[in-house]
């Protein structure tokens, strides 16, 4: 071994023994990943979206522009408004039936085990493939839904499921829950089976109704999940895309347009990927201050398990 | 530019052993006294990429071998997509380089694709192309054309037509049925007071591009125009053919409610053979689909109007070959190779147009060859599901419309809003203003 080798194995020794350095050289394969596939593609959405940037479109530099199309747009004003009630129903109906789901499933009773394992199905599918199995059940003329009311005598003619405005946001709705419940269902359960049976034998010992047990012993144990739940359902809901592409297509008119959906239609539909880039950073944005609101709306302690 | 085949690419992976190394010796000594036989065959083929919307595959493939087969230094791979999503899958296509030589276009995105320069000007490359103006119907050679250059030869060419159930209007006691849109309406409340629903079936969906050419075919039927000459827009004026025709959509949904939604022809055939619906709107080649005895329950009951209006006017439109910038880059071997696969497929060969042809006889499609009118064989198909002296009255009165870069993608501003309207959330008069705002702001982006 020559002295230079040598000399370059003391010098690694030294800076190892570093431990600021040292630090830096472990995380340094995680940032350059980090860097590659998140900084990176966030520094180039943002500078694409100063620009006019489009296929037949003449390239041009043009500041917050886009910004100022976006958000003057009717499409986003429609889109945001949907965006934001899609959220609103979603994310309190996926708590609530989650915890209910979650409740049942954490009694013991026949076929509790092959319910579980087949309620993941829904939840284990593209959400693409639930969208289209969804279509043919709410095909205005010729879906599963009418001809089944239909055969059974409870319609006359048939029901616009899906060019209704009211009716098409209600399908989007029921096929995003079916899809998300499940692990919104399993997250709880396995909150619920953290919970100390003791607590519910005291609570039993002291009187305390089924609710009242609910309201005083699972509650507060499943507390900080029903907020990871709520956060992530959140986050699902505003990032929606793939169920609405398959179901309606954004309709009818822009019913059911997402703000995601929207993104996309400007940058592929469109071929405008300067106001694409805006709106993904709008949203990004928008999603960050919503979850900062909600968690610091939260009371103290919410994400933080108390001492039983 | 060729690529390796894949035997020799096989060959090139053996693990080497002495006798595989004698093998292939012996093996590549062989190769090379066939390359130097003028007849021998090629160890080499020119591979081509070529895109389709998923009409027919089954078709298209059989095509493909047939092809190969009388031109095996030529080997195409095939790949399909759903028409709704055929724009966006091209867009990502070319924007993201994917391997492309010849593809399916239409009127709808050709100025598009063209002035971004994905696709290039057959009549460039191709001498042989200008021979084909005297033999293709006009609207779709305009409808191929793109500042004065060609881009494609047809793969099929049809319009979008009026269509009826005649057994119900003759049940009504409707004797004839409706010239003009105000007689759509009519008839349309006939058979509503009778128990009919929704008369009129409208495929509308917001990602389907056939919405905007079928408006343009109503609006056609009128006597009118979408924009002038100078491109700007016409609908906002209340007395023009295309206000009147929005008008006409609207009110047939929110005021009469004769009109049901769906979202694709394929909706529209099954809906149609519940006899809960007269009449519809379609490209032409659904009727041969709705008088099919072997998949519709009420064959031989529908019918072709002329389109309902002044004129009786339609919108005539060609689907076509491109070739795109991609094969041109790969160099001239790829691009002469997508010129023969193009001629084949769209073109004459030995005083026929057997895949044209094939796709009239078979399934019905419209073609713009123009000998193909005369086809004894194409006359016979015709006849089983069209009164083809009405089809040729109709052919007659086909035009391709004015075009835009921006087209496309106005549609997709302009679909949305039709649905807002149709669903009352705003009026005709918020819909053909916003649409032409959104179409003043692309041209003013376009042209500067």
């Amino acid at each position: 071994m020559s002295n230079q080798q040598q000399g370059s194995r003391a010098g690694i020794r030294r800076g190892l023994s570093n431990p600021a350095l040292a630090g830096l050289l472990m995380v340094m394969p995680a940032l350059v990943l980090v860097a590659i596939f998140t900084i990176w593609p966030v520094a180039r959405a943002i500078y694409q979206s100063t620009r006019i940037e489009s296929p037949i479109f003449p390239p041009q530099y043009v500041g917050f522009q886009n910004y100022r199309d976006v958000w003057g747009s009717f499409y986003f004003r429609d889109a945001a408004e949907n965006s934001l009630l899609f959220a609103a129903v979603t994310v309190p109906a996926l708590v609530v039936l989650g915890v209910m789901v979650a409740l049942l499933l954490n009694e013991s009773f026949v076929g509790n085990t092959a319910l579980r394992i087949g309620m993941l199905l829904p939840w284990a599918l593209p959400a693409a493939v639930s969208g289209l199995i969804w279509k043919w059940v709410f095909l205005d003329s010729w879906g599963a839904l009418n001809a089944g009311l239909y055969s059974l005598g409870i319609i006359d003619t048939y029901i616009d499921w899906l060019t209704d405005t009211d009716l098409a946001r209600l399908a989007v709705v029921i096929v995003f829950v079916w899809a998300q419940l499940p692990l919104a269902a399993v997250f709880l359960l396995a909150s619920l089976q953290s919970v100390p049976e003791e607590l519910y034998s005291a609570a039993a010992v002291d009187g305390a109704s089924a609710f009242g047990r609910f309201r005083t012993v699972t509650f507060p144990g499943i507390r900080p999940m029903l907020v990871v739940v709520a956060l992530f359902e959140l986050l699902m809901a505003i990032t929606n895309f793939d169920i609405v592409y398959a179901l309606s297509q954004g309709g009818p008119g822009t019913a059911t347009t997402l703000l995601t959906y929207f993104t996309w239609a400007e940058s592929f539909r469109k071929l405008d990927f300067g106001r694409g880039s805006a709106l993904a950073i709008i949203i990004a944005l928008a999603s960050l201050v919503l979850i900062l609101i909600l968690v610091r709306a939260m009371p103290k302690g919410a994400l933080v398990e108390e001492e039983a | 530019m060729k690529r390796t085949n894949s035997a020799l690419r096989q060959l090139t992976r053996t693990p080497v052993t002495r006798r595989a190394m004698l093998g292939g010796t012996a093996g590549l000594a062989a190769a090379s006294a066939l390359q130097l036989s003028p007849h021998g065959a090629s160890a080499q083929t020119t591979e081509l990429d070529f895109t389709i919307w998923n009409y027919a595959e089954d078709i298209v493939q059989d095509n493909i071998e047939i092809f190969q087969a009388a031109n095996p230094d030529v080997a195409v791979e095939l790949s399909s997509f759903a028409w709704p999503e055929y724009h966006t899958t091209m867009v990502n296509r070319f924007t993201s380089s994917t391997p492309t030589d010849a593809a399916y276009n239409g009127g709808n995105w050709l100025e598009e694709f063209a002035a971004a320069g994905w696709v290039v000007p057959l009549d460039a490359h191709f001498d042989w192309v200008a021979g084909y103006q005297d033999k293709v119907l006009p609207f779709a050679w305009q409808d191929m054309t793109y500042n004065d250059q060609v881009y494609g030869l047809p793969y099929y060419a049809d319009t979008i037509t009026f269509m009826y159930n005649a057994r119900i209007l003759e049940e009504a006691g409707i004797t004839a049925p409706p010239a003009t849109w105000e007689e759509v309406t009519e008839q349309s409340l006939q058979l509503k007071e009778a128990g009919m629903a929704a008369p009129f079936a409208y495929e509308f969906a917001n990602t389907l591009p056939n919405v905007s050419e079928a408006f343009a075919s109503m609006v056609f039927g009128r006597g009118g125009e979408l924009i002038d000459e100078e491109k700007n827009p016409l609908w906002t004026d209340p007395e023009s053919a295309a206000y009147q025709q929005l008008k006409w959509l609207v009110e047939a949904r929110q005021e009469y409610d004769i009109m049901a939604i769906m979202d694709h022809e394929t909706t529209i055939t099954p809906a149609m053979n519940t006899g809960q619906h007269a009449f519809t709107v379609m490209y032409n080649y659904n009727l041969a689909a709705l008088n099919n005895a072997a998949t519709s329950d009420l064959a031989g009951e529908f019918e072709l109007a002329l389109m309902p209006g002044d004129t009786h006017e339609c919108y005539g439109f060609a689907k076509f070959y491109n070739m795109t910038q991609m094969a041109v880059d790969r160099g001239q071997e790829v691009v002469d190779s997508v010129g023969e696969f193009i001629q084949y497929f769209a073109g004459e060969v030995d005083g026929s147009y057997p895949v044209a042809k094939r796709w009239a006889v078979e399934q019905g499609l419209g073609f713009a060859q123009i000998p193909l009118l005369d086809d004894p064989d194409v006359q016979e198909a015709y006849s089983q599901w069209l009164n083809i002296d009405l089809w040729r009255e109709q052919l007659e009165l086909a035009r391709a419309r004015r075009q835009a870069v921006w087209y496309g993608i106005w549609s997709e501003t302009f679909h949305p809003l039709l649905g807002q309207a149709l669903n009352g959330e705003i009026t005709v008069d918020e819909l053909a203003q916003r649409s032409a705002d959104e179409w003043n702001s692309l041209k003013e982006r376009v042209e500067g």
